[in-house]
């Protein structure tokens, strides 16, 4: 079955977990699919090295479209890449958000998983915030669509802030909601 | 006819292209997805399309996968084509999602049996009868090739224009890069392709990261793809545009415009000399 095969291959080199546990023990996994004695031992012969270079390839491709989207929660959290890539490698794509952007629609697809991460300490106290605020500004900038965000913080200041070169510290706490429009971001008092 | 000197449409490039006197590439190559269902989009395509010849170009159709082709979509982007008449829609010979939805967000190659093939010339069928406009498919930058095939690309682009009677795009880049990344002479590889059928060449600069080289789209184009443009010429093909794709590094507009002219003199004057 040409779909198996393809579901197999597709699969390894989109979740870095399954690829490991290939390398690790090839036919256990192959046995998870229907596939034909020609198809398994194709799969079987692939250049695995090639495999994880492709695999890294993939992830490295999203991460500098979504860096893109996100150019101030980076200067905020250089690291960023590195916990976007370790979440990317074990969380493959099904279904992404409609978006005229790639970047963008990864962004989405991401935003919640990175806000929990960007929260932990020794991170910024905004850098959660800070990433949201970018991504769903970027998105709805581009779309048109209009987009709510809550945050403790007063963003627009501390994005300003950013962008100028300079990373408040403990900035006083200003609970305000976003609202992003093709053209404007409003703001009120949460 | 003169092929017309293309650039992939980017958003940043927009009021320059727009302006009434700004430098005006023959065509433009649109990516229906940054448009498609965002009325405001659609207007600025709209207005391109009052202005520019276009060609689309889309990377989602995943005509490589063994699955039925995602109707809705196709059907929006009937739609598009149809507001803006496009001269060519353009896809790529690989998959970019399996047939349980996961989406590789990237160009991933496909393992020539007789089967895909099959399945290859059934979904190009398919987009021909419901886009109505003439179609081109794309040979990719392949990162390794799947073992155990049963015909080597290029044979099955042959017979995929063959059996539907679709053109090819060729991309000199992704051509060159995999010769390079192969450990193999181009002009040989490149004369397996059916490059008669050629409607549509794609061409960019990228770069080499160790031994493999990468189509980045960041850079400019080298000398060895624009002399690739001459062997292709000497096929005499009935090409229609050859566009510049880039997508970082993004130079201004006037100096992609000549990147783009520039590939088309280099096409031309192979063509013209005498076989």
């Amino acid at each position: 079955m040409l779909g198996a095969f393809q579901d197999a291959f597709v699969e390894l080199a989109a979740d870095a977990t399954l690829r490991q546990a290939f390398c690790q023990c090839p036919e256990t996994i192959l046995d998870r699919y229907r596939l034909s004695a020609r198809e398994r031992s194709t799969l079987l012969a692939i250049d695995r090295d090639a495999l994880e270079r492709y695999a890294r390839s993939l992830i490295a491709k999203r991460r500098d479209e979504v860096a893109r989207v996100v150019p101030l929660t980076r200067r905020v959290v250089p690291q960023w890449s590195t916990l976007y890539e370790r979440w990317a490698a074990n969380h493959p794509a099904r279904g992404l958000p409609p978006s005229p952007s790639p970047g963008i629609a990864e962004a989405l697809r991401a935003e919640r998983a990175l806000f929990e991460l960007l929260l932990e300490e020794p991170h910024a106290c905004y850098a959660a915030e800070l990433w949201c605020f970018e991504i769903r500004g970027a998105a709805s900038r581009r779309d048109g669509e209009i987009r709510e965000l809550r945050t403790r913080f007063d963003l627009a200041r501390i994005a300003a802030d950013v962008a100028r070169g300079t990373l408040p510290i403990d900035p006083v706490p200003c609970a305000t909601v976003w609202r992003f429009e093709v053209e404007l971001v409003r703001s009120r008092p949460a | 006819m003169s092929a017309l000197a293309g650039i992939g449409y980017r958003a940043r490039y927009r009021d320059a292209l727009l302006a009434a006197d700004g430098p005006r590439p023959g065509v433009l190559e649109i990516m229906p997805d940054h448009f498609l269902g965002h009325p405001a989009l659609e207007r600025t395509l709209d207005q391109l399309a009052e202005r520019y010849t276009l060609v689309f170009h889309d990377v989602g159709l995943s005509i490589g996968t063994a699955d039925t082709l995602p109707r809705n979509r196709l059907r929006e982007i009937a739609r598009l084509v149809r507001r803006v008449r496009p001269l060519l829609f353009g896809e790529h010979l690989a998959l970019t999602r399996s047939p349980s939805g996961i989406d590789l967000g990237h160009l991933a190659p496909l393992w020539w049996t007789q089967e895909q093939l099959a399945l290859v010339v059934e979904q190009v069928a398919a987009i021909q009868d419901v886009l109505g406009v003439p179609i081109v498919i794309e040979n990719i930058t392949s990162p390794f090739s799947i073992p155990n095939a049963e015909l080597a690309e290029p044979e099955a682009f042959t017979q995929l224009v063959e059996r539907t009677g679709c053109g090819m795009l060729l991309d000199v880049t992704n051509l060159l890069y995999n010769a390079r990344n192969q450990g193999v002479d181009p002009a040989p590889l490149l004369a397996r392709y059916p490059l008669a059928a050629v409607r549509q060449i794609h061409i960019a600069g990228g770069v080499a990261r160790g031994r493999e080289w990468i189509d980045t789209h960041s850079e400019p184009i080298e000398d060895s793809a624009f002399a690739l443009l001459g062997s292709v010429a000497r096929a005499r093909p009935a090409l229609t545009a050859i566009v510049v794709e880039r997508d970082a590094n993004l130079p201004p507009l006037e100096d992609l415009v000549a990147e783009a002219r520039r590939a088309v003199a280099s096409f031309e004057t192979e063509e013209e000399k005498p076989c």
